[in-house]
């Protein structure tokens, strides 16, 4: 709850596309090939239920599957269910192949869904998730491998948080050995098995052989996977150039020319996090409260040159929080354009000629160098911005309390539906919403009433243009993950959702 | 000892007068703005390496001017170091000639409070308590002068408890001297030396100690310039603009040698 | 010697006894813990019934008596991001920060005593300017800094050793490397003030008058007079190697009990955290203990005390 991270990962139903992405069938390499990922911290737990960050979430998709799933570019494809069915605005049906199995050998069906739904819904679990499935009334066992979901309001988030957040746990090993003993040796239907975890030292998957056909994911091509954990970007890249690593996560964007110049590839792979300032103007008689103000702050800032310079063109410039991979994106909203005079009147309307003090909230656990950068244009109007940084639980505890300062940097992440994301910080009642706009909160209730996707989709648009015109942040960029790989390394695929699949790949 | 010897401290009282110096007239030293960032000239190295570079020090990751950023840091990271130094020397010494001169009951407990002090882990505590409650200059202040009052404490009793027995002060006090008398003018001279040496061995800690905790994201907020955040944020450019955080280094380094030289006649 | 070592027994139990005082007022870190264990969109209702389950609603001197209570059976709770009771968590930690701690306090005696020795002895010379200058330098360096360095050098351009992570011995090496340098200028600072006055003294001018060489004198009567100021300066460096290893733990990716705490505190674990702070402040009581028994080894005087 706590950390933002659940926030930023909550997912909402997208487009149902029914596509299939199958994988071209290569032959595996040699087999005692190993693969090492590192990346910038390690998994929380092994219990899929309990991981909400991306670190955690590399893993876990490799060691489980979930009924419908995201594939590379972030489209919802078939997992574990072939196909599904929205029977009505209530129910959803799932119909599950025959012959999936889980690692010790016991069988995928309908009963995996139930017990795995049941599972999260149970209170006295604790899930992370747990909120984002309420809307699930109850499981229905259609046949053995038909199941539905009958919901007791319409949800439009369901459909995305089942593909990231509800793996399909096995009923008879959990039955048997419990929670505790689950988490420490997890057993699921992915492509690798468990190996082992040494905490903040590394987490061994192997392959798992037997993995089921038509998995979005491919089959596993190395023998062993190593993901580890390292927070220090330059020792990520010192351990790549050691060639003790394959592949390395967050490479800083002024790093990638001299990684390329050693003799390293460099993928840079969109993804929808949406990184903006917050703007508080819950609190009357204060600058940010003011339309004009936040307007100008979003005339003001020379995002374009940010990007440019500091993240040396490895992101996109966004118009609202709705950003190009989101549904309902419609590019006809240009973001706002550079302009200082616009900018500077626009305050001096407003009665803040003269600018104002203001503190900018920001996490310990990231980098400060975009926030400053956005700082230091913020300076030019005179707006001078001190930036706090606050350990997440803090930040986070002080956000959803309103207690935060006027300006919270933030990055939102997996925003391909925008759902759950506008409901916490856009909804005038939202949980971390500081902000009020009538169209705003009639827009996104109407987008969540239906499962008609064409018709939320153009509810969106509508809310792009609200949000873009009475902004509640200075809109930034959508960040592209930049991922350092050796050249032994061939066939990886970088995934829209961030995390770090080890499927496709071969290790020379 | 030789004359050459007492050289030493008057090199050293320079170097620290010129490094202050640098600070308290950073805005006549300087004409650019440490918080001026121009995102065209980002990464630029020293002007002396680089004909076409117009920063004396190089520019940072913001375009923004090194040397600058150093004089201005100067500022936040030697009053920092100040007040923690003189809160840590305030209250260790007070603290430490008490406890030695009164002894009994009052020494056993302020030693056992410094006992429990020092069990704790204090980056750890530091860590927490500005993770809680948001770093600023106070702050970091009061979290620094708390670890390292100890120090002071223990020293200055220890010594207390040696000269409280010495033939000098058993004179005074046999003479009828008030005990605050007695402490301030036969006692807190005589360990004013060790306390001289312990202050400027503890000065440059407390500057390293900023830079830890810049290192963890809970330094002095940016955009304001220290030296622990200018050193912590160079560290992704050690190996492409070492200029950031080498520099800011070579200043403590020199800062470190300045408080030496004079700390070492008192030793 | 019984009776002084059960009277400094004692006085670890008392110090242990403030700890706890501390590790409990952490339960209140973070504001109302009942808030920060819960999920934040828990009923208020449930809120209070958790309150009231985990006796946060009792009077703080209950609930520390029965904080004491639980401690004293090592029960310090379940981490909320491990869902794990803590202590063995913590416990499986203790070795390797250890490991290090240990050898960055042997690269601190191995470096810090030769170069205090040295510059002692021959002041003025080339050898004590190059000796103040590396106590100066290991002084100004910041150990995340100098870390991020060794790295550079011997993992990546020299590839003498691993760059980070636990292979086998040899990865200790760098990151003790860093958490022994800056208490090796410490050490060697001490050492070298300490020494000189001693080598000052009557004594140890006649035995050198007499002709003795340089090191005899040193090793004979000069090294044995500054061995209790070097243990009280090592008893001192405890936090600063275990704070080095924080640092160590985070650049080096290395699994200690650094790390751990760290993310602790940014997933706001306090129990976790409790359990940390009490552990090491364990550890750190148990060493002073030793180093008081060493001490009266040393210094038979204290014996009368």
């Amino acid at each position: 709850m706590r950390t933002l991270f659940i926030l930023l990962f909550a997912l909402l139903a997208a487009a149902c596309g029914t596509t299939t992405t199958v994988a071209p069938s290569a032959a595996p390499s040699a087999p005692a090939s190993k693969l090492v990922i590192a990346q910038t911290i390690d998994a929380q737990s092994m219990d899929p239920f309990f991981v909400n960050q991306v670190a955690g979430e590399s893993v876990m998709k490799m060691l489980f599957d979930h009924l419908i799933e995201r594939d590379f570019d972030g489209k919802l494809v078939a997992g574990l269910a072939e196909s599904w069915n929205i029977v009505d605005d209530k129910t959803l049906e799932f119909k599950l192949p025959q012959g999936v199995t889980f690692h010790n050998g016991e069988p995928f069906d309908a009963n995996a869904v139930k017990f795995s739904v049941e599972r999260m819904l149970n209170p006295d679990l604790k899930s992370s998730f747990r909120g984002n499935f309420k809307a699930i009334k109850e499981v229905q066992i259609v046949s053995a491998m038909t199941v539905r979901l009958i919901l007791a309001q319409t949800d439009a988030a369901v459909l995305d948080n089942l593909s990231a957040q509800l793996a399909i746990v096995p009923p008879q090993y959990l039955k048997q050995v419990g929670d505790a003993e689950f988490a420490r040796k997890p057993i699921g239907t992915g492509p690798f098995k468990f190996v082992e975890w040494v905490k903040d030292d590394h987490v061994t998957l192997e392959a798992n052989r037997n993995y089921w056909k038509g998995s979005f994911k491919g089959e596993p091509r190395v023998h062993t996977v190593v993901y580890r954990p390292i927070p220090e970007a330059s020792t990520r890249i010192a351990e790549l150039k050691a060639g003790r690593v394959d592949i390395i996560q967050d490479v800083p964007p002024d790093q990638v020319k001299d990684l390329q110049a050693a003799g390293f590839n460099v993928v840079a792979k969109d993804a929808p996090q949406e990184a903006f300032i917050f703007l508080a103007s819950d609190t009357p008689n204060t600058p940010l409260a003011d339309k004009r103000v936040r307007q100008a702050l979003n005339y003001g800032v020379d995002v374009d040159s940010i990007i440019k310079n500091v993240l040396q063109g490895y992101a996109h410039r966004i118009a609202s929080p709705i950003g190009p991979l989101t549904l309902g994106y419609d590019a006809s909203v240009q973001p706002y354009p550079y302009d200082l005079v616009k900018a500077k009147s626009l305050l001096s309307d407003a009665g803040f000629a003269n600018g104002f003090d203001v503190v900018i909230d920001a996490t310990s656990s990231d980098k400060t160098l975009t926030t400053e950068a956005v700082a230091g244009e913020l300076a030019k109007l005179n707006v001078r911005a001190t930036i706090r940084q606050l350990d997440l639980g803090t930040f986070n505890d002080n956000w959803s309390n309103k207690r935060s300062s006027p300006m919270i940097a933030a990055r939102w992440s997996g925003m391909f539906d925008p759902a759950s994301a506008l409901n916490f910080f856009a909804k005038s009642d939202g949980l971390l919403t500081r902000y009020k706009n009538a169209d705003a909160d009639r827009l996104i209730a109407e987008a969540a009433s239906t499962l008609d996707q064409s018709k939320r989709a153009a509810l969106y648009a509508q809310l792009h243009k609200t949000l873009h015109d009475d902004p509640l942040g200075i809109y930034l960029w959508n960040t592209q993950n930049l991922y350092g790989l050796s050249k032994r390394v061939t066939g990886w695929r970088a995934h829209a959702r961030s995390y770090i699949a080890a499927t496709h790949v071969t290790v020379q | 000892m030789n004359r050459r010897v007492r050289l030493q401290p008057i090199v050293g009282a320079l170097i620290v007068v010129l490094i202050v110096s640098g600070a308290t007239f950073a805005p006549a030293l300087t004409s650019r703005d440490p918080l001026a960032q121009d995102l065209g000239a980002r990464l630029r190295p020293p002007a002396l390496l680089d004909a076409h570079s117009d920063f004396v020090f190089g520019s940072d990751a913001l375009g923004r001017d090194v040397s600058s950023r150093l004089l201005f840091g100067a500022r936040n990271s030697l009053f920092i170091a100040f007040a923690a130094t003189l809160i840590a020397t305030l209250v260790g010494v007070s603290s430490g000639l008490a406890a030695g001169y009164i002894g009994g009951r009052f020494d056993a407990l302020l030693s056992r409070v410094a006992d429990v002090q020092q069990a704790i882990p204090y980056l750890i505590l530091v860590i927490a308590i500005i993770a809680v409650l948001g770093s600023s200059i106070v702050n970091l202040i009061v979290v620094l002068s708390l670890t390292s009052w100890v120090t002071f404490f223990r020293v200055v009793r220890a010594e207390t408890l040696t000269l409280r027995e010495s033939e000098f002060v058993m004179a005074a006090r046999a003479l009828g001297a008030a005990p605050t008398r007695i402490i301030v003018r036969h006692i807190l001279p005589n360990v004013l030396a060790s306390v001289i040496a312990l202050v400027t061995l503890l000065a440059t800690n407390i500057i390293l100690f900023e830079t830890s905790l810049g290192f963890l994201g809970l330094g002095v907020p940016s955009p304001q310039p220290s030296w622990g955040g200018l050193i912590a944020d160079g560290r992704d450019y050690i190996a492409n603009a070492w200029w950031i955080s080498v520099l800011p280094g070579a200043a403590l380094a020199l800062l470190a040698t300045g408080l030496h030289l004079i700390g070492d006649e008192f030793v | 010697m019984l009776a002084y070592i059960l009277q400094r027994l004692a006085h670890g139990l008392l110090v242990l006894c403030g700890v706890s005082l501390i590790v409990f007022a952490l339960t209140y870190l973070g504001g109302d813990p009942a808030r920060a264990l819960l999920p934040l969109d828990t009923p208020v209702e449930d809120v209070e019934a958790f309150r009231h389950a985990a006796g946060f609603d009792q009077s703080l001197p209950l609930q520390y008596a029965r904080f004491v209570a639980r401690v004293v059976t090592g029960d310090f709770g379940t981490s909320l991001r491990y869902r794990e009771p803590v202590l063995p968590l913590v416990l499986a930690r203790l070795p390797l920060t250890l490991a290090l701690a240990l050898s960055g306090l042997a690269v601190a005696l191995l470096v810090g005593v030769p170069l205090g020795i040295s510059s002692a002895l021959w002041p003025n010379t080339w050898l004590d300017i190059f000796a103040r200058a590396l106590m100066l330098l290991n002084q100004s360096v910041p150990n995340f800094w100098l870390a991020i360095v060794l790295i550079l050098i011997f993992g990546v351009t020299l590839r003498w050793l691993p760059p980070s992570g636990l292979d086998d011995a040899r990865s200790l090496l760098l990151p003790a490397l860093t958490v022994g340098a800056l208490p090796a200028a410490i050490i060697a600072r001490v050492l070298r003030a300490n020494l000189r006055d001693v080598l000052r003294r009557d004594y140890v001018r006649t035995a050198r008058a007499k002709g003795l060489r340089d090191l005899r004198v040193v090793w004979r009567h000069a090294l044995r007079n500054v061995l209790l100021p070097l243990t009280t300066i090592v008893a001192l460096q405890l936090g600063t190697l275990l704070g080095g290893a924080i640092i160590a733990e985070a650049v080096f990716a290395l699994p200690g009990l650094g790390r751990l705490s760290v993310q602790a505190i940014s997933a706001r674990d306090v129990p976790l955290i409790q359990a940390f702070v009490f552990v090491s402040a364990t550890f750190i009581v148990l060493i002073n203990l030793a180093l008081d028994l060493v001490y009266a080894r040393l210094d038979p005087r204290l014996h009368l005390s």
